[in-house]
């Protein structure tokens, strides 16, 4: 491209060939003011900030081509006077009342006037009628009376993203920014991604909640931080393998997650102030089902070897992410797995009518195959057999595996279980001696989990007891309406007393209703019950689901907190063990997959850097192609529905443990994947500079 | 050139200012032209949108009293930076229209800025609507038109009107068919204080006239 040479205010600048002087200044660092033009429009000569003088002519120099030799001034009283008065048209039909705009100091008309030293003064104010069109909208606020009709969003809804549904319009005399025939926004088809809302340069235009609502919500929201847009996009496009690829940048388990992740990415999806959020998990199953070509495999590459040997105690989700990420470094990992499988609750807590076992079993064998060695049916009891022999750094992500039991009564009963212990038992093949009625005590995806267990092993009668009324149990709503779907009874508002025994034999469980309850400093439950209410919910076989601890103890050689957890430093996996770290439920106590994978990440950065290595364990699997950002009109967009999830069949899903939950097909994962509102597309949108970036530099 | 797909509007001529016809009063012609300019702005110019409205408002607060001392240099200098910044011809034909009426009714200007007066008597506030009470003939029209109840009267009285109540609608000198009513600038014509009969009032003396016999 050829080069021109012009001079600005005396200073020699290049330019590219057809760019403008404006564009021309602002690269060789000469501000010249400006508010209705931006770097990704095209220019409109709107504002006429940016007016300069140009052999002895004012002209505008965003619509003005750079030309070779030209001489163009920037500065001088008259060029001032005309901004001045510029601004002053601009102040004057502004409201005046800066602070209580969600803007302030956020607003380039407010930054132009401080650089201008304009003030409302000399002209009349103006006050504008056509200012409450089209304020009632979802995500996008639009608070006209701050508007300065620059255009900004006019241009970018039509120039970025091929929407155009923004328009001025004339009524009653007065211009205003509108739509066609003034239809709301979800009436014109907007694509709600915020576009308009990035260029704006004042308050007019503003995203809901903005400051509660991070840009792309449900990225920030994913503990793994997974770019979930990108993803989605690239499903909707058909290139699977890319979008799996993409997930397993972030995390190792993509079908596992697609299978069973708890989605709070989806608690925060943007879509959801349109109608329902978008079903981001079934895209990422759909999508990781669907992965042939396996991009990531050629893709990914373990770093030189590093020569330093690192220990994990346990193969579950956090401890396998973590491998896997420092073998990637280059380190030499070994996992120790007490259970004879690898996979902690993937394999032997989730039951597997959830989570198909040869889904775990073929993600861990890629893990497997780039060189993380796993040791099963093998126990760690102390660091010190590893810390030095020869294991340079060990971490500790042995979960909580233990199920509590709460000391009631006859809870000490042969036939007392604990949930964990009946899931692991069944996914190792043993057969749990269950009796014909059994109580599952607790109303979290545990207690569902055992009890649909008990249903699925012959079980005649299970029944399910929580403190919680009904819509307010832990469990998520899903689990809830197939576990009442394969017959399981829900006892909501009732504490357990104790568990009845006739002899040998268990009876039942002694309950009684609660009025209200409350959690105290600590977790003290803090109970108002029903007097006289007691019933006996008869039962041979209770199984305690409340909550998992560590099985740790200080044979382990690290210090523990009160509960019996691994103590780590504040923001740190570091034990008090120097070499020795710790991440995930061993830490936190029981939390979501998708945050042990998280936990896992953090880990191995942290360790990386305790074994010499810069900490950095971020991949790029795929090429980081900008996206489409020309969205174009997709009819009834705002009302797009969300598609089911598949569930298999009722009859089908007792018969056994045959996973339950089908993917997408590739016509409702293009349909689903094309209701997001791609909010990351705002991301790709410059921010005009204004003049304290010049000063900056 | 023109910023927008609209056919460009047209003005009222220049030569209504340079034949300096009687009737025609150049402050409230600039402000129709300004009025015109923005109801046709279509709003993508700064200059156009904004300046319009902007001189339209001083223009607005010139005829009807609330003018500031600056604001005949103020529209002079946004006339200026207007012509010379904006992107379309509708605007700086309008303006240069505006100047005009400026520079060459300077003296009419003034006296609408600090005498409060319109010699052409277009500007409805610098205008008072008199009875005439020689002519008036006491018929009655004028009351029957009067939206407001401004005049004051009956049959064989002379009328006469309230100022305050008075909008300068005009009805009432379209209704009178014997010209008795009209509008005054700054000399009013000497009026009862009430209604009296006809033919008893003179302007020498602004006296009833003595009936005789
Ligand atoms: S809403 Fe914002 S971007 Fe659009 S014209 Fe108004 S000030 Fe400019
Ligand atoms: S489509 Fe995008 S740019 Fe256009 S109005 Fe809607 S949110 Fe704004
Ligand atoms: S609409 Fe798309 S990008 Fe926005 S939060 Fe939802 S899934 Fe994420």
């Amino acid at each position: 491209m050829k080069e021109i040479k012009l001079e600005i205010d005396g200073i020699e600048v290049s330019a590219r060939e057809g760019q403008s002087v404006l564009n021309a200044a602002l690269d060789a660092g000469i501000f010249i003011p400006n508010i209705c033009s931006h770097p990704d429009l095209s220019p409109q000569g709107e504002c006429k900030l940016c007016v300069v003088e140009l052999r002895g002519e004012t002209v505008l120099s965003c619509r003005t081509e750079a030309a070779e030799g030209m001489k163009v001034v920037t500065k001088s009283e008259h060029l001032a006077h005309l901004r001045n008065t510029a601004m002053e048209l601009m102040l004057a039909s502004h409201p005046h009342d800066c602070t209580s705009c969600r803007s302030y100091l956020n607003c380039e008309l407010q930054s132009m006037m401080q650089y201008l030293e304009s003030v409302h003064a000399r002209l009349r104010s103006v006050p504008k009628k056509n200012i409450k069109w089209n304020t009632n909208n979802p995500i996008i606020l639009r608070e006209m009376e701050r508007c300065i009709q620059c255009g900004r969003c006019v241009r970018a809804c039509r120039e970025l993203r091929d929407v155009g549904i923004l328009e001025y319009r004339v009524l009653d005399g007065e211009s205003y920014i509108g739509t066609a025939e003034n239809k709301t926004l979800t009436e014109a088809d907007c694509r709600f991604c915020g576009a308009c809302v990035a260029v704006c340069p004042t308050g007019a235009l503003q995203m809901d909640e903005e400051t509660t609502y991070p840009v792309v919500p449900c990225r920030a929201a994913c503990p793994a931080e997974v770019d979930i847009p990108r993803y989605v996009r690239l499903t909707k496009e058909g290139r699977y393998s890319e979008a799996t690829t993409v997930i397993r940048e972030k995390v190792p388990f993509p079908l596992a997650l697609g299978h069973v992740c708890n989605h709070v990415c989806e608690t925060e999806c943007r879509r959801k102030e349109l109608n329902e959020a978008v079903s981001i998990r079934e895209i990422k199953l759909f999508a990781a089902q669907n992965d042939r070509a396996e991009i990531w495999k050629t893709n990914h590459k373990n770093k030189p070897a590093t020569g330093r040997k690192v220990a994990i105690a346990g193969s579950g989700a956090c401890g396998l992410t973590a491998a896997y990420y420092l073998s990637a470094k280059g380190h030499e990992v070994k996992v120790f797995e007490r259970l004879p499988v690898a996979g902690g609750m993937m394999s032997t807590g989730i039951p597997e009518y959830r989570l198909p076992r040869d889904v775990v079993e073929s993600e861990i064998s890629a893990l497997r195959e780039n060189g993380v060695e796993i040791e099963t049916s093998s126990s760690v009891e102390s660091v010190e057999d590893l810390l030095g022999k020869p294991y340079d750094a060990v971490l500790l992500a042995v979960g909580a595996s233990v199920g509590k039991k709460i000391p009631f009564p006859g809870a000490d009963h042969p036939s007392v279980f604990a949930a964990l212990d009946i899931l692991r038992s069944v996914s190792l093949g043993e057969t749990p001696p269950l009796g014909k009625s059994v109580t599952v005590l607790g109303g979290g995806n545990v207690a569902f989990d055992a009890a649909r267990v008990c249903t699925r092993l012959g079980v005649e009668k299970v029944n399910l007891v929580c403190l919680e009324p009904e819509g307010a149990m832990l469990a998520d709503d899903e689990e809830i309406q197939q576990g009442q779907e394969e017959g399981i009874t829900i006892f909501n508002s009732k504490s357990t007393l104790s568990l009845e025994a006739d002899g040998d034999a268990l009876m039942g469980v002694k309950v009684i209703d609660v009025l209200e309850f409350s959690f105290g400093p600590g977790g003290k439950l803090n109970l108002t019950t029903k007097p006289g209410s007691e019933q006996i919910i008869p039962s041979d076989t209770v199984v305690f689901a409340v909550g998992q601890k560590t099985d740790l103890s200080e044979a382990m050689g690290v210090d523990l907190t009160p509960f019996g957890f691994a103590a780590v430093r504040e923001g740190s996996c570091a034990t008090s063990r120097e070499g020795v770290f710790a991440a995930g439920d061993t830490v936190t106590g029981t939390r979501l997959l998708i945050e042990a994978m998280a936990a896992g990440r953090k880990a191995a950065s942290e360790m990386d850097i305790f074994l010499g290595g810069d900490g950095n364990i971020e991949e790029i699997l795929t090429s980081r192609d900008t996206p489409e950002g020309k969205i174009g009109i997709n009819e009834g967009f705002a009302g797009l529905e969300r598609n089911p999830v598949n569930f298999i069949d009722l009859d089908e899903r007792l018969k056994g443990f045959t996973g339950i939950h089908c993917a997408y097909t590739a016509d409702q994962a293009k349909s689903e994947a094309e209701r997001c509102l791609q909010c990351d597309l705002r991301s790709c949108i410059s921010k005009n500079k204004t003049w304290t970036d010049f000063i900056k530099q | 050139m023109k910023t927008c797909e609209k056919d460009k509007t047209t003005f009222p001529p220049a030569s209504d200012i340079l034949e300096k016809k009687d009737d025609l009063c150049p402050v409230d012609w600039a402000l129709k032209i300004a009025d015109l300019a923005s109801a046709e702005s279509c709003g993508k110019c700064l200059m156009c949108r904004e300046g319009s409205l902007q001189i339209r408002t001083i223009l607005t607060d010139l005829v009807s009293g609330r003018g500031e001392s600056d604001d005949l240099e103020l529209i002079a200098d946004l006339c200026s930076v207007i012509n010379e910044t904006a992107s379309c011809d509708q605007i700086r034909d309008a303006v240069s229209l505006i100047e005009l009426s400026l520079n060459s009714c300077r003296e009419e200007w003034e006296s609408h800025l600090r005498r409060k007066r319109c010699a052409a008597l277009q500007c409805a506030a610098y205008v008072t609507i008199a009875v005439s009470p020689e002519t008036c003939q006491g018929c009655g029209a004028c009351v029957e038109v009067c939206p407001e109840n401004a005049l004051a009267g009956g049959e064989g009285l002379i009328h006469i009107i309230d100022s305050g109540k008075c909008t300068r609608c005009l009805a009432c000198i379209d209704a009178c068919s014997f010209e008795a009513i009209a509008k005054y600038g700054a000399v009013l014509p000497k009026v009862p204080a009430e209604p009296v009969p006809v033919g008893t009032f003179t302007v020498e003396t602004g006296r009833r006239r003595r009936r005789r016999g």
